[in-house]
């Protein structure tokens, strides 16, 4: 029987195209990312745990809403009323968070984690407008209820770990995801925008007018948000940085070198929201810092040319030069 | 490293390879999942989203609508007061969903659907305006920029709810 049989020979030729023939470390090298990431899902149940410690005071509010405008999840809500309801989520939210942290070798903490979770966000989000704080945290916390199952003080076989590094790269690789997605929400929004001769994304005063609609439309204030609306030459760079930073991010994930340096974009991307939108998304934040500061898949160290010579947009460039 | 694998390797690998097969399809699936759910009442499904946040730039002459509390309870209100921004009633958090409320009692209006209109004031009630008394949506046409700095906008009032009654 033929190589070729195996199911998905594409995926490898996609892989390299994405990567641009990275190297990786051979088996050491696996197995050293492989204890790397197991530290890191447990810093991620850990996390999560903190999170749904930080949520459980807020049963009260839940508990004396109404019932018409509950998500899917929480429809079963119905037969219990919402006082019942909104006590049983929270225990299963900080029970489920608890397990796993004790025990995130066990898919069924794992499992009872991620669903704890789904039901905690979609009660929370069930007002009326769906929040997107902890999707990052939900999406994640289901893609690692697949992780193959560990035991403290024991090294699996080598597929067995390759299976568990495949797992947490998806994860890893579906928060970049959607930061990818908005960009391609902004730049397919421009593109339309234009085609109607409105102002785009790409205009100047772009950031100054989703300053000022937002602040008004809420009632918030920011810190620097009125100082911008008012100072376009500093708004629009941040704007075209934004969408640059969150278009590409997916590919990150393929450009180890790359790696470090975006989460540190995507971190700073939402100190900006927080300090010119008023919008605080403090649970990606905490994901990003967990996961991508202390990636396996990204090196220790990296120079300014091989940062350069992966930069998106960039590398294509630097590689032209003689 | 280009290795054959034995034959007795084989089962094992097309079964490593189709959760491989399987983890590349979630990826699909939260891009493709994402975007489909644009066709969808609301743009989203939980927790499916296209993650389109902020994708147009609001105009220079934008039309936006605006919940304005009028009587709650034993307080009145002179002039209403914008329900986002009133933070006695809501809290910073609790803004967005007003705000979104607003437009989808608007678009209810607009579109004629009182199932959709009667269901989105009971969240609304139910939720942040749990008092008897009575609140309007206004459509308020501004130069976001001009009116952050001062400048009035024209206000025109599309309908008077009294809390708790159809």
């Amino acid at each position: 029987m033929k190589f070729e049989a195996i199911p998905f020979p594409w995926w490898r030729t996609i892989r390299r195209r994405l990567t641009g023939h990275a190297r990786h470390g051979g088996s050491a090298g696996q197995t050293r990312a492989w204890l790397e990431a197991r530290v890191l899902a447990q810093a991620y149940y850990a996390g999560l745990l903190y999170l749904a410690f930080t949520n459980a005071p807020g049963w009260t509010e839940l508990a004396g809403r109404g019932e018409t405008g509950l998500l899917w999840p929480t429809l079963w809500m119905q037969a219990t009323g919402a006082r019942t309801g909104a006590l049983l989520v929270v225990a299963v939210h900080l029970g489920g968070a608890l397990a796993a942290a004790v025990a995130p070798g066990r898919r069924w903490c794992r499992a009872l984690a991620a669903l704890g979770l789904l039901e905690f966000a979609a009660l929370s989000y069930s007002d009326g407008k769906i929040g997107h704080g902890t999707h990052l945290w939900i999406l994640t916390s289901l893609v690692l209820v697949f992780l193959p199952d560990w035991r403290a003080g024991e090294t699996p076989r080598r597929r067995v770990r390759q299976e568990f590094l495949n797992v947490f790269w998806t994860a890893h690789a579906l928060v970049l995801l959607t930061y990818s997605m908005s960009g391609l929400g902004k730049v397919l929004g421009a593109l339309w925008q234009a085609s109607q001769g409105q102002l785009t994304a790409f205009h100047p005063q772009a950031m100054a007018l989703h300053i000022a609609d937002r602040l008004l439309e809420t009632g918030s204030r920011s810190p620097v948000g009125l100082w911008l609306v008012d100072h376009v030459w500093a708004a629009w760079p941040l704007m075209l940085g934004t969408i640059y930073l969150q278009f590409f991010a997916f590919g990150a994930i393929f450009r180890p070198h790359l790696l470090r340096i975006w989460t540190v974009g995507l971190i700073l991307f939402h100190l900006a929201t927080y300090f010119t939108l008023a919008i605080r998304f403090g649970p990606p934040v905490l994901l990003l810092a967990t996961w991508g500061l202390a990636s396996p898949f990204a090196p220790e160290k990296s120079s300014v040319l091989a940062v350069l010579t992966n930069l998106p947009l960039v590398r294509i460039w630097v590689k032209k030069r003689p | 490293m280009s290795q054959s694998p034995t034959p007795s390797s084989l089962p094992a690998l097309r079964t490593y390879r189709r959760k491989q097969g399987w983890l590349a399809a979630v990826l699909a699936a939260q891009l493709l999942g994402g975007l489909a759910v644009l066709a969808a009442p609301g743009q989203e499904v939980f927790p499916l989203y296209s993650w389109f946040l902020f994708a147009l730039t609001p105009s220079a002459d934008r039309t936006l609508p605006e919940l304005r509390v009028v009587e709650l309870g034993t307080r009145t209100f002179d002039p209403p007061a914008p329900l986002a921004a009133e933070r006695s009633l809501i809290t910073s958090v609790q803004a967005p969903a007003v705000v979104r409320l607003a437009k989808d009692l608007r678009r209810a209006l607009a579109a004629g659907d009182a199932a959709e209109l009667q269901r989105t004031r009971r969240t609304l009630e139910e939720n942040f305006l749990r008092a008897p008394g009575h609140y309007v949506l206004v459509e308020i046409s501004h130069d976001p920029i001009a009116r952050l700095h001062g400048a009035a906008a024209r206000e025109r009032v599309v309908r008077d709810f009294k809390i708790g009654e159809p």
